[in-house]
């Protein structure tokens, strides 16, 4: 058969169908976003292994765990048709609404944020998979109506936010409930809202987060990160214990350097110098022990990740699947952003994990479940 | 931006996404290589520290190998000052260790917890003792509740241990924490020491702290500005210490210590000779055995002793004052070479040497001995006589060192003097520095004392300097004749004058005493180093002046008429005969020194053994049944010993009782005449009252 030059289409192939939904499986992303999940297994292998003689396994194998039930997420999404999510989201909306008060009420309450749900071994954090749910949502409402977005659409839009953002402020989540304003935005903007009412959103936005901070919504610690971010920038050093973490973080990541210290040899980290370093400060282990080159590969993955998904976005068939695209997008690099700006103390301390790397099922398999949507945009581009 | 143109709003949001990285990247690059940290910088100078641990100490061992001093594993209790210092409520946690402690029977008080932990001068890096030596039980209480005892930790470390208990506890010493000064003394050593570390305080551990001690382990550890451990860069392992060994022979140390004590036992019991007497209380005394030929020192002992044992872990001041109490008679000195005893008639071997050597009078030469000297050219005290003013009749040298004449002896003192040009100003204090009295034998032991043998020039400076105490600064020919019989301004220790009696044993030869026989490997057993004889400057004995003074000595226990002869009634010395000279100083106001220098086996003696009784009356009774017993102890006499005691009374029924309490009492068998040497006595000595200032 190889000896064959240019084999004539048979009967047979042409039976088949070129524009199958598998045969379009975009390898890229999926592989791009296996790198990152590997990557994020070493470095909280090497934040959690202990100094003792014999290392500490337990996160690792659980977040192995949460990567292989991902994984499967992700291919099964994959060759869904995502016009069946417009369908599922009419129940799986409401459903995480459900979850997120309930979690207020049931909730297990970690570290001041009341978010998780327990059972037995096993933690639910209901925000996460909200976020898909609010995705499809916006990304539905707003490419049934693309071309029309009249103010009172907008409105609708922002109502359809505002829910889930107030049930997540409870918790209270500040980053998370940031995570649906960036995708609200987002969305908006591509889906084609009129240029002055996008303006008079981010005004609102502006006006709003200076009314939050001089009112009681916000918790103490919270405004205090935000005075840690806000003194930094006037090159002030604060004795408050907010600062702590992001002193020490940003020192870690200077210790890296160039090449870094070398995997489970940075002392901050093997110290357990800077708090949540397997959670949300896991980037600092990047930087210690990975140095610029190794967090460089990071980011560059993420960034490749991101414009591939954006070219997605630009392949879909139909607006519903470019918006689902923009969402997850917004989803993931505004994370990506605030997660590492704060780690570098670019940005202000909140709890949001960095997709991929950061300890915790709920985050890895939201992520990998956002990519199984936009690798069904892909796949299924052609019918 | 158009509604119509969702492509352009696609890209412009990926201009945000590059825009928002390419920010990400910027603050990396800058953090990461425009402003790299290093370690040193965060974790303050990456500081290099070296922490010392202590190695075994080598062992004690005797000349045939078996262990004297050990080592063993302890519990100690400990506290980590940096976990302490973090706290919350320090006090509390000191109430409930030493209350744990207390309970567990190791009296602590929370005083001295809050001192040891704030003690500058143990390691910062090191966990301070708190208690050391704790039972196993106390450990596995706190192994159990460490929980509980935040800082707390109890680990295992090494301390000395005494297989035969007390046994020679004055040669071997013992060990402490070294204090200050001590550090300061060996702020070079190339053995680092540091606070806590174990030190030789006393005895052999002492002189050969340099041998015995381990060179520590060095552990070089990072440390933060906090002093924090960060990591392990090296670790060298510790190098044990060399063992001794010595020259003590752990059979006849044990036989010495136990037959001293006993004799001190059985001198108390002894009845008063006159009601004037003062009472014998027998407190201490001393004994050695020394190998003539080596000057090697097979057993040491001195009583009251103490338990090195009780130095593990540190002795109380009160216990300390103790061992150093008058009335508890020193238990701390080592009679045998820190006491200095007037050395009495033992003294006239070395005046009778002096004799020979320069001709002031031949050995045969017989002289008459009623009982007096009265001095020629004489103002004051003109008339010395013998002890109780018996009469010893016509004797020779020989007869004069077997019945311990004064009489003899005070004539020689007095012709020495008075014959100055002749005989120079001093010849007596000459030969007995020859034979090394007065100095210090060079024992490898702490504290031993140099010994006085005054002459006319001491005697002047000493009454220059206090004219109130020593009114006299003339040397008075009854000083030369109290010299001569081994009175007057003399102080010896037993040590030395075993020495002394070696050299005039082996011929002449004097040298320096030793208790170290060598250095062995402490895994391999190898012998590193030896300890062999130490010749000092040699006698020059003369035949003509050495062998009558032993053919006058060997009277001393085998004449009928010698003054150990009672005493070593049924003592095999056919087999194995025996020298000897007692000794009985006068301490006033207590009761006499008794004192019995013994050398044996006759012509090449392999054994002196000298013991010294205080306040043991007259030597035939207290020092010389010691020696025959610690004679007989040995492993070429004990075969010879009778086993089978007899009833019968001793032969001499009617002698003395100075001469004739013999060894076992009426346990002895019956002296027969074979066990007399064949020394003709000279004629006119009748049987009488032998009394001597023996």
């Amino acid at each position: 058969m190889s000896l064959l030059t240019r084999p004539s289409p048979s009967v047979e192939s042409l039976r088949r169908n070129p524009e199958a939904p598998h045969r379009h499986l975009d390898w890229s992303i999926v592989a791009l976003a296996l790198a990152l999940a590997l990557v994020g297994l070493a470095t909280i292998f090497s934040a959690t292994k202990g100094q003792g003689p014999t290392p500490y396994t337990g996160m690792v194998v659980r977040q192995m765990v949460a990567l292989l039930l991902g994984l499967s997420l992700m291919a099964a999404l994959a060759f869904v048709d995502y016009h069946k999510l417009r369908e599922w989201a009419v129940l799986f909306y409401p459903a995480t609404l459900g979850l997120l008060a309930g979690v207020l009420v049931v909730g297990q309450n970690v570290k001041g944020a009341q978010a998780w749900f327990a059972f037995g071994p096993f933690q639910l954090q209901p925000s996460e998979p909200a976020k898909l749910a609010f995705i499809v949502v916006l990304a539905a409402y707003l490419s049934a109506h693309r071309h029309q977005l009249s103010l009172g659409r907008v409105v609708v839009t922002l109502a359809l936010a505002a829910v889930p953002m107030a049930l997540i402020l409870a918790q209270p989540d500040l980053g998370t409930m940031l995570v649906f304003a960036v995708v609200s935005l987002t969305l908006l903007a591509v889906a084609g809202v009129r240029a002055r009412h996008l303006a008079a959103l981010l005004l609102a936005g502006i006006l709003g987060t200076v009314a939050v901070l001089n009112s009681d919504l916000l918790a103490q610690y919270q405004r205090d990160r935000l005075l840690v971010f806000m003194e930094q920038a006037s090159d002030q050093e604060t004795g408050l214990a907010e600062s702590y973490n992001v002193v020490q973080s940003e020192t870690a990541i200077s210790l890296g350097g160039l090449t870094g210290q070398g995997w489970g040899k940075g002392p901050q980290t093997q110290e357990g110098v800077v708090p949540e370093q397997q959670t949300d400060f896991i980037f600092t282990v990047v930087g210690e022990e990975l140095g610029f080159v190794g967090a460089t590969v990071v980011l560059a993955l993420f960034l490749a990740l991101a414009l591939r998904v954006l070219r997605v976005a630009q392949l879909a068939k139909d607006d519903f699947g470019a918006l689902l695209c923009c969402g997850v997008l917004a989803m993931v690099v505004f994370q990506v952003f605030e997660n590492v700006g704060m780690s570098m103390r670019i940005m202000p301390v909140t709890g949001i994990p960095l997709p991929f790397l950061s300890y915790g099922g709920s985050s890895l398999l939201t992520t990998l479940a956002g990519m199984g949507i936009v690798l069904s945009v892909h796949t299924h581009r052609f019918r | 931006m158009s509604d119509e143109q969702p492509a352009l709003r696609v890209a412009l949001v990926g201009i945000v996404v590059v825009s928002l990285f390419a920010a990400l990247f910027a603050r990396l690059y800058y953090l990461q290589v425009l402003r790299e940290t290093t370690v040193e910088e965060v974790f303050g100078e990456a500081r290099l520290r070296e922490v010392n641990y202590e190695g075994t100490r080598g062992r004690i061992l005797d000349r045939e190998g078996r262990v004297l001093v050990d080592n063993r594993e302890a519990v100690v209790v400990t506290i980590d000052r940096r976990r302490f210092a973090a706290l919350e409520d320090p006090q509390d946690l000191q109430l409930r260790l030493a209350r744990a402690l207390n309970d567990a029977g190791y009296p602590t008080k929370v005083a001295d917890i809050v001192e040891r932990i704030a003690d500058p001068r143990y390691d910062p890096l090191k966990p301070v003792p708190i208690a050391e030596d704790v039972s196993v039980a106390l450990e596995s209480f706190l192994l159990e509740r460490l929980y509980d005892f935040p800082s707390v930790d109890v680990v295992r470390s090494q301390i000395r241990t005494y297989p035969h208990g007390n046994l020679a506890a004055h040669v071997l010493g013992y060990t402490g924490s070294i204090n200050g000064e001590e550090l300061k003394a060996r702020a070079k050593d190339p053995k680092i020491y540091e606070p806590g570390d174990d030190i030789g305080k006393a005895g052999v551990e002492r002189i050969f702290e340099r041998e015995l001690r381990a060179t520590p382990g060095r552990r070089t550890v990072e440390v933060d500005a906090t002093e924090r451990e960060i990591a392990t860069r090296a670790d060298v392992a510790s190098q044990p210490g060399r063992d001794l060994q010595l020259t003590i022979d752990v059979e006849l140390q044990q036989a010495a210590e136990t037959l001293l004590q006993d004799q001190l036992q059985q001198t108390r019991q002894l009845k008063k000779r006159k009601p004037t007497d003062p009472e014998r209380r027998a407190p201490a005394g001393a004994v050695v055995v020394l190998d003539p030929n080596t000057s090697e020192v097979l057993a040491l002992a001195s009583y009251p002793t103490f338990s090195p044992a009780e130095f593990i872990g540190g002795i109380s001041a009160f216990r300390f004052n103790e061992l150093n109490d008058p009335s508890a008679f020193f238990p701390f000195t080592n009679r045998a070479i820190e006491s200095l005893y007037s050395p009495g008639s033992t003294f006239k071997a070395f005046t009778a040497v002096a004799a020979l050597e320069r001709g002031v009078i031949g050995a045969d030469e017989v002289i008459l001995d009623n009982g007096f000297w009265t001095l020629d050219k004489c103002t004051d005290t003109c008339v010395f006589s013998n002890a109780g003013g018996t009469s010893y009749g016509r004797i020779d040298l020989r007869d004069a060192l077997t019945v311990s004449s004064d009489v003899y002896f005070y004539r020689l003192g007095e012709k020495m003097w008075n014959e100055q040009d002749q005989f120079g100003p001093d010849p007596i204090q000459v030969t007995a520095r020859r034979f090394g009295l007065g100095t210090a034998t060079g024992v490898q032991l702490p504290g031993e004392a140099a010994g006085l043998i005054s002459d006319p020039a001491f005697k002047k400076a000493r009454h220059e300097e206090n004219p109130d105490a020593f009114p006299f600064g003339e040397w008075f020919t009854g000083d030369n004749v109290n010299l001569a019989i081994g009175q007057g301004d003399l102080g010896v220790t037993p040590l030395q004058l075993a020495n002394a009696y070696a050299a005039l044993a082996n011929g002449g030869r004097l040298r320096a005493v030793s208790v170290a026989k060598a250095l062995r490997d402490h895994d391999s057993g190898a012998e590193v180093r030896a300890y062999g004889p130490r010749d000092l400057a040699p006698v020059e004995l003369t035949a003509a002046a050495r062998l009558p003074v032993l053919d006058g000595l060997a009277g001393v226990v085998s004449d009928e008429d010698g003054t150990a002869f009672g005493a070593f009634g049924g003592f095999p010395l056919a087999s194995f005969p025996i020298a000897g000279k007692t000794g009985t100083a006068e301490a006033p106001p207590r009761a006499d020194t008794a004192i019995f220098v013994g050398f044996g086996p006759l012509p090449s003696p392999r054994y002196v053994v000298v013991s010294v009784i205080e306040e043991g009356g007259f030597a035939a009774e207290a020092s010389v049944p010691l020696v025959r017993r610690i004679f007989e102890q040995l492993d070429e006499v004990r075969p010879l010993v009778p086993v089978v005691p007899a009833a019968t009374p001793p032969a001499h029924a009617d002698a003395d009782p100075a001469d004739t309490v013999p060894a076992g009492g009426a346990q002895q068998p019956p002296v027969t005449t074979t066990t007399v040497q064949g020394r003709r006595r000279s004629t006119g000595l009748g049987p009488g009252r032998h009394r001597c200032r023996c």
